[in-house]
């Protein structure tokens, strides 16, 4: 469980890099092409003047689901060594308590809504990162899957007066 | 609770249960009430959580209505501006045909939400009153509506990436509006009231004694 859980964790986190270095949608239009990659679609409301709607798409989509996966590395890579990591009990905990707020799969179904809504008025291509962010996506419902919480609960220390 | 048909509880035999790591705890040897493995604050049953969950019910019930009357999105093109609110980008998207994508984003933007402050209360008042009717059939009904109510946000998610993607200046490009901040608000409060809600109290009422 360990092992596969840790492996699918890197992979995930490698996926996100790649996810957040290339071009999400290109959109085609009349001979003008326009790329947004993932931080630009939360940049593109603090531009527009809603720092609430910014932040929110900041946290849930990139911010969330990266400390989610960080989380999970922290613990999972020294229990794999045979080490307790610091503050395993608290740092898994927040990681548990940042799934239902990390929403990569939400904001794939709506990429997914607006590309087909402008299906009609313009050519909508997509990029290398919405493979790796798809990639990502299946990876993590993999985790949820093989990850046994109790089986790290069992191995945090317990700090009694 | 004293019945001896009564199920065995850990708070009748003086035990705390801690709601993020599982592990039981007695309630006289708990060092100033923090789970001794995850260190989460343990409650016999979540405080103030009919009050808190009122709070964040009523809030979200109030920005619920800009949400829907004020417009989400302005596509302009041309120079020429056309605002969309939650509802008319539904019915846009049924007279293009694409009622697949229709009935997703009615559901997820306007039934799930709906739905959601609307069993929220239901379970409060049931709650409130001493209510012991079906707890299993209403704890069911909790657990459907905490985990559906993350996939309203699919509509802020569609307008984040029109506005980032169309950016063609004058040509065309797409604006967020104010009725965005409110709908992403009314879910997060949603979010945050399912979360504030503790469904244990559904069935301190089933299991205490006739009156």
């Amino acid at each position: 469980m360990l092992e596969q859980c840790l492996a699918l964790t890197l992979t995930a986190l490698a996926l996100f890099t790649l996810a957040n270095l290339f071009p999400l949608l290109n959109l085609r239009l009349g001979g003008r092409e326009e790329a947004l990659t993932l931080i630009e679609g939360a940049l593109t409301f603090l531009d527009q003047g809603h720092w609430g709607l910014a932040g929110l798409v900041f946290f849930t989509s990139l911010l969330f689901p990266l400390l989610r996966l960080l989380g999970l590395a922290y613990v999972l890579l020294p229990l794999w060594r045979g080490r307790i990591p610091p503050r395993l009990g608290p740092v898994f905990r927040w990681t548990q308590a940042f799934s239902p707020w990390s929403m990569a799969e939400i904001f794939l179904l709506g990429g997914l809504v607006a590309a087909v809504k402008l299906g009609d008025m313009a050519a909508i291509i997509p990029g290398t990162a919405a493979y790796a962010f798809i990639g990502m996506i299946f990876i993590n419902a993999w985790i949820g899957f093989k990850l046994e919480p109790r089986m790290i609960w069992d191995r945090a220390p317990m700090h009694v007066a | 609770m004293n019945r001896s048909s009564a199920p065995l509880t850990a708070a009748g035999a003086g035990l705390l249960l801690c709601q993020d790591c599982g592990l039981l705890s007695r309630r006289s040897g708990v060092k100033g009430l923090h789970c001794p493995r995850c260190g989460a604050a343990l409650h016999l049953r979540k405080p103030n959580a009919l009050g808190r969950t009122w709070a964040l019910v009523i809030a979200a019930i109030i920005l619920y209505i800009p949400a829907n009357v004020l417009p989400v999105m302005t596509v302009i093109s041309l120079g020429r501006g056309e605002p969309d609110t939650i509802l008319s980008g539904v019915i846009q998207l049924l007279a293009s045909g694409l009622w697949p994508l229709a009935a997703l984003v009615f559901v997820a933007s306007i039934l799930v939400p709906v739905l959601k402050l609307g069993v929220m209360i239901f379970l409060l008042i049931s709650v409130q009153r001493g209510c012991r009717w079906r707890p299993r059939d209403r704890t069911r009904l909790f657990r459907i509506t905490e985990l559906a109510g993350r996939w309203s946000m699919i509509d802020i998610f569609v307008i984040t990436i029109l506005a980032g993607l169309v950016q063609l200046g004058e040509l065309a490009h797409i604006e967020a509006n104010a009725g965005a901040t409110a709908f992403g608000a009314v879910v997060v409060l949603t979010m945050l009231a399912a979360q504030a809600f503790d469904p244990r109290l559904i069935w301190d009422a089933a299991d205490a004694a006739p009156k």
